[in-house]
């Protein structure tokens, strides 16, 4: 009996009788019709196929949720949806400002994470040559208490300093200026009841280099902060992420 | 001369707003930056102070501080 190349389906040899080609072509045919729905096992709109471990016969893998990628099992044997992990540095929020005396990031902290970094970009102020200053906030309500303490650390061509402070009722978190400057800070365990760190590297005028650590030396909970600049008004945008646990 | 601005954004998953400060925010700020101001005065005053203090030491010896500096290695 001939068979067709691929697929192996039965076909009329060259000597069959005439009489017998319906059967014949309803054999070929059933044959066509069962690999076709094998390979094609699809019911459903967003449905995929993939190969199975049978050959000429594929799998139906039904399309996924909202926001699922597709993904290799964890046999690594087929393709699955899965819904992606977080990454490890997450998201939170942000927000622009405009000449404002004070920016208050509200409710950025929670147990989801316990450790934070946080982007704040200096477009403008009205005042030059002058500081971002920092402190933690609760329930709307900045902390003022003489608790924070830092350490600065600078360096503008080939002049190099330092100070530090303790006891302060609000702690630096970067230099401003009229002309754009970039802080990144670490932060700590701002949610957690433990003391608050910080850690600052800042930009600004493009040749000078600031770094703060600092801390609220009391163990306390934040679910926030709020920046303000030493004197005058900021303009500009501050973004908040978290660090997977 | 610098302006004080009684504008104040709040920023959370909820958006940011942008209201006026109240009299309290009003006052907690300007105190605590009159405060940072009278330090940094003070710190420049005492800067000043130390410079000034260094030439007529300077002019006393009757060296340079260049020579000073050599003096001290």
């Amino acid at each position: 009996m001939a068979t067709t190349t691929n697929y192996g389906w039965t076909t009329p040899d060259d000597t069959d009788l005439v009489k017998d080609g319906a059967a014949a072509i309803r054999t070929l045919g059933s044959s066509v019709d069962t690999t076709t729905k094998a390979l094609n096992p699809e019911t459903t709109t967003g449905d995929i196929a993939y190969r199975s471990a049978t050959a000429d016969t594929n799998t139906r893998l039904a399309l996924g949720t909202a926001g699922q990628v597709l993904t290799v099992n964890s046999g690594a044997t087929a393709p699955e949806w899965a819904t992606p992990s977080g990454g490890g540095l997450v998201f939170i929020q942000k927000g622009t400002f405009s000449a404002s005396a004070a920016v208050n990031v509200n409710t950025c902290f929670s147990s989801t994470y316990d450790n934070y970094r946080i982007l704040v970009k200096v477009t403008g102020a009205s005042v030059a040559n002058g500081e971002v200053r920092l402190r933690m906030r609760s329930a709307t309500t900045d902390n003022s208490t003489s608790n924070y303490n830092y350490q600065r650390l600078y360096a503008q061509s080939t002049s190099v300093g330092g100070s530090s402070a303790t006891n302060q009722t609000s702690a630096i978190m970067g230099p401003q200026n009229t002309a754009l400057s970039w802080n990144v800070t670490d932060m700590s365990s701002p949610f957690l009841a433990e003391n608050t760190l910080y850690s600052t590297v800042s930009s600004y005028n493009q040749t000078h280099i600031d770094n703060f650590s600092g801390a609220h030396k009391v163990a306390s909970s934040f679910d926030g902060f709020t920046m303000f600049p030493d004197a005058g008004t900021i303009t500009g945008e501050v973004w908040v992420y978290g660090y997977a646990k | 001369m610098a302006t004080q601005n009684n504008t104040v954004t709040e920023i959370s998953a909820d958006g940011v707003i942008e209201r006026e400060l109240t009299a309290e925010e009003f006052a907690e700020i300007k105190s605590e930056q009159d405060r940072l101001a009278q330090e940094k005065a003070d710190a420049d005053a005492k800067a000043k102070a130390d410079a000034d203090a260094k030439a007529a030491l300077l002019e006393r010896l009757g060296i340079t501080a260049d020579e000073a500096a050599l003096l001290l290695g």
